[in-house]
């Protein structure tokens, strides 16, 4: 079974909607705004990239989301973009379609008003606030405006929350529990995390140029129906824990370097282990692989954050003891800022580059070297963190060497 | 729906109010004993009282994270029960593909001690402990304890996320990606939470008595129940046999209302039919029922009418009135006693009712009883209409072999 993007709906500090994406991605910046948080030394202004849900008046009567905060709208715009941009109305046959959304922070701005109560301030709770703020709130209520009666998740595990939602949705179509998944990052502007970033930019311990925090959401139409997708295919996802012994003895180049490296990352046993990790069956894989028709090693696109970059960059200085040349390396934080759920928008801006076959992109967006970007080049969005813990999710092109009704499965 | 393949259970962990083990735990609710009381440990913000667990459960020079949030601690607590229980040695488990699913309200480090933490921080302006927090995850800490490699996710569906995290982490069995997961859910009893069901008017200002006439609303608690998730070729290659199975699990959305279930069960009923279908029964294979039963006038309502009409004279029960509403926890804890309720033959009854609603057409057990049969259902709602089921037992070509 292959698995694709059928639709993207997204919502960010560049603007609404995929065509917003796809011109800041041309343009390879976005329209930085100033956001006042309050502190205790008094208000401070941050840099931001803000979303605005505006638009959601298109789709529902703006009575109806009283009781919706910020966070939710995004969330609810987002949803609605994706089943437009893949011609689902709303309404049709839902009852056969998952819905899961990734948080990094949850409805943050309506935990952190708690506050008030915490420190006595106000002895009232309100039931609202409270009810906002419970972290599958956006599920909750995508599916009650949607009708939708399937499968609801809600996954919250920081900056690897988006491959997590990517590993289940794949599991859901590949054991045929739903016909379709609406999937979604979301995150709203953080004040912790804006002051966090003030202080490091002040105290010197990050660069001036680090993104700044941003807010927004990416949601796609997951399906495995091969006339409907349009932004590539989805070759794996995972969000765990990779084993320390594969981390030292291999590298993370093999992320970096293609699916059929990334196999042997995944699938080969390193000593003392009895298997690779993959979210995808074993069998499948091993048994599709070798006969994939294309060598994609040396021209797949990485894209990701400059920190997770790094990351691999010193990996890979230390086992092949050569940097890299070879690689396209992309970041587009600049575009939507920083984010626990940036990875949707990496996919995002993956889907849009592989549907519109864009070759060249801003030499600003470029990690490493810029060049240009072959129309079959496998994608990998990726994220390292600490202690071996990462997340990817791949997306195969819609190239003639990967047909949708037959060739490799994936 | 097809039929999927039902997923070994090695071992089971569970801590709450009732006992720090399952074992602890089982004989408190035979017992038929409950002590709530208003929280200890935000003491002064009211009066209704909660299923706290008072004893020191997590000693930390036992553990290798000393200083962890109080879910976490809970969550490691009953996988280390449950891993003891499957009879694992840690270097050996270590060497697996071993995945964590882990269910909890509140997944990150938003907690009311990092609320508070972060008010201070306020007059200082070095925040990275706060910001540490936000990166802290329940099943994060759960890998890193054992030193784990494999697929790591933390569902928060509210209240049913336990269920949920059991559910999807058996799918990592079954497709072949893991060799084992620990799966359940972790919730520790916090500040704001107490706070907001208040403020709902869900709370009862006494101990809380599910499917009741007389009933208020719900006791907050907190507990963490894991399972151990095996496949059959580790099991068999440790010559080990299953405590039970999971055998099917269904989930579905209301879509209708945030913080009341569907008037006529409608997520509930296609969780259930769900996770019938994938267990391959039929309503009369089931022993009972372990209800969500919350105490709520709308839930126990709902399920009431669900099990009348779609389940007529399957026993049932409900739990909390012995540990409270565990919250993400719940559909673990639950499920870890359904399973050991079947191996012992007999279910609890039901803590907190005595007197019959007129308005509920069915009543839960009312005295410990004995049960016949090897399968059972487990079933949890939660905020924002979700509901989560699972059916756990043996399989009918495995009963008696395990």
């Amino acid at each position: 079974m292959r698995i694709g993007i059928a639709g993207i709906g997204v919502v960010g500090g560049f603007g609404c909607g995929h065509p917003a994406l796809l011109r800041a991605l041309k343009k390879g910046s976005a329209e930085t705004a100033w956001k006042t948080i309050r502190t205790a030394g008094g208000d401070m202004e941050v840099p931001a990239l803000c979303a605005d849900t505006s638009a959601l008046a298109d789709y529902v009567p703006l009575r109806t989301l009283r009781r919706n905060d910020h966070y939710t709208r995004m969330a609810l715009l987002g949803s609605f973009l994706a089943l437009e941009d893949a011609k689902i109305p709303p309404g049709e046959a839902l009852h056969r379609m998952g819905i899961i959304v990734a948080t990094g922070l949850g409805s943050t701005c309506n935990t952190l008003d708690f506050e008030d109560i915490m420190s006595g301030k106000n002895a009232v709770c309100s039931p609202t606030l409270f009810s906002n703020s419970v972290h599958n709130a956006a599920a909750a209520h995508i599916s009650i405006f949607l009708k939708s009666g399937g499968p609801n998740l809600s996954v919250n595990q920081y900056e690897l929350s988006v491959p997590s939602a990517f590993m289940t949705a794949c599991h859901w179509l590949r054991e045929e529990r739903t016909d379709t998944v609406l999937l979604g990052g979301v995150d709203e502007f953080s004040k912790v995390g804006a002051y966090y970033r003030f202080n490091c930019e002040k105290s010197g311990k990050s660069g001036k140029s680090s993104p700044p925090v941003g807010e927004g959401c990416a949601f796609f139409i997951l399906t495995s129906d091969p006339e409907k997708i349009r932004y590539g295919y989805i070759e794996d996802a995972f969000a765990g824990i990779c084993p320390a012994e594969t981390m030292e003895d291999s590298g993370l180049h093999p992320l970096m370097n293609g699916i059929s490296h990334c196999s042997d990352l995944w699938h080969r046993p390193p000593s003392g282990v009895s298997g690779g990790l993959c979210s995808t069956p074993l069998q499948e894989k091993s048994g599709d692989l070798p006969h994939c028709p294309v060598e994609m090693g040396e021209n797949t696109i990485l894209m990701c954050d400059r920190e997770t970059y790094e990351k691999t960059a010193a990996a890979s200085l230390r086992i092949k003891k050569t940097a890299r040349k070879t690689d396209t390396a992309i970041s587009c934080s600049r575009l939507y800022g920083s984010l626990p759920v940036a990875m949707a928008f990496d996919i995002a801006a993956a889907g849009l580059i592989i549907k519109e076959g864009i070759r060249n992109l801003p030499a600003d967006l470029f990690l490493h070297s810029p060049g240009d970007i072959s129309p079959a080049a496998p994608v990998c969005c990726l994220k390292i963190r600490e202690n071996n813990e990462l997340g990817f999710v791949r997306l195969l092109p819609l190239h003639p060497l990967f047909p949708a009704k037959k060739g490799v499965k994936v | 729906m097809k039929k999927n393949k039902a997923v070994a259970v090695s071992g089971m962990g569970c801590l709450c109010a009732a006992g720090l083990n399952v074992a602890d735990c089982m004989a408190f609710l035979f017992q038929g004993q409950r002590y709530p009381a208003p929280p200890l440990s935000f003491s002064g913000r009211g009066s209704h009282p909660v299923f706290e667990i008072t004893s020191d459960f997590y000693v930390p020079r036992h553990f290798r994270q000393k200083e962890l949030p109080r879910t976490s601690c809970l969550a490691i607590t009953a996988a280390r029960e449950a891993l003891a229980d499957a009879g694992l040695d840690e270097d050996y488990f270590r060497r697996k593909r071993v995945g964590v699913c882990l269910g909890s309200n509140v997944g990150g480090g938003l907690s009311g001690t990092f609320l508070e933490q972060w008010r201070i921080a306020e007059s200082d302006p070095y925040i990275l402990p706060q910001y540490r927090y936000l990166g802290g995850n329940p099943a994060r800490h759960l890998a890193a304890e054992f030193g784990i490699s494999g697929p790591v996710q933390t569902v928060v569906n509210a209240c049913s996320a336990g269920g949920d995290a059991i559910g999807l982490g058996a799918a990592w069995i079954r497709m072949g990606i893991c060799d084992a997961v620990i799966a359940g859910g972790a919730d520790a009893l916090y500040e704001i939470t107490y706070l907001g069901f208040m403020s709902l008017l869900n709370t009862d200002a006494k101990a809380c008595k599910p499917f009741d006439i007389r009933r208020k609303g719900l006791n907050l608690g907190e507990g963490a129940g894991m399972m151990l998730l095996e496949s059959d070729e580790m099991l068999a290659e440790r010559d080990k046999k299953a405590r039970t199975y999971v055998l099917g699990y269904g989930s579905a959305a209301d879509a209708r209302h945030f913080t009341a279930p569907h008037p006529r069960g409608r997520g509930l009923r296609l969780a259930m039919k769900e996770a019938m279908a994938s267990a391959g029964i039929s309503a009369s294979d089931l022993a009972f029922i372990n209800a969500h039963g919350t105490g709520t006038a709308d839930n126990d309502r709902i399920e009431s009418c669900v099990f009348s009409e779609d389940f007529p004279g399957i026993p049932f029960l409900s739990t909390k009135g012995y540990t409270g509403h565990t919250l993400g926890a719940a559909g673990a804890i639950e499920a870890v006693f359904t399973a050991a309720c079947l191996e012992q033959g007999r279910i609890p009854r039901s803590a907190g009712f005595s007197e019959p609603d007129p308005e509920l057409p069915a009543c839960p057990v009312h005295e410990n009883r004995e049960i016949s049969g090897s399968t059972a259902m487990s079933d949890t709602l939660a905020f924002g209409g979700n509901n989560a089921v699972l059916i756990l037992g043996r399989p009918e070509k495995t009963k008696g072999g395990g």
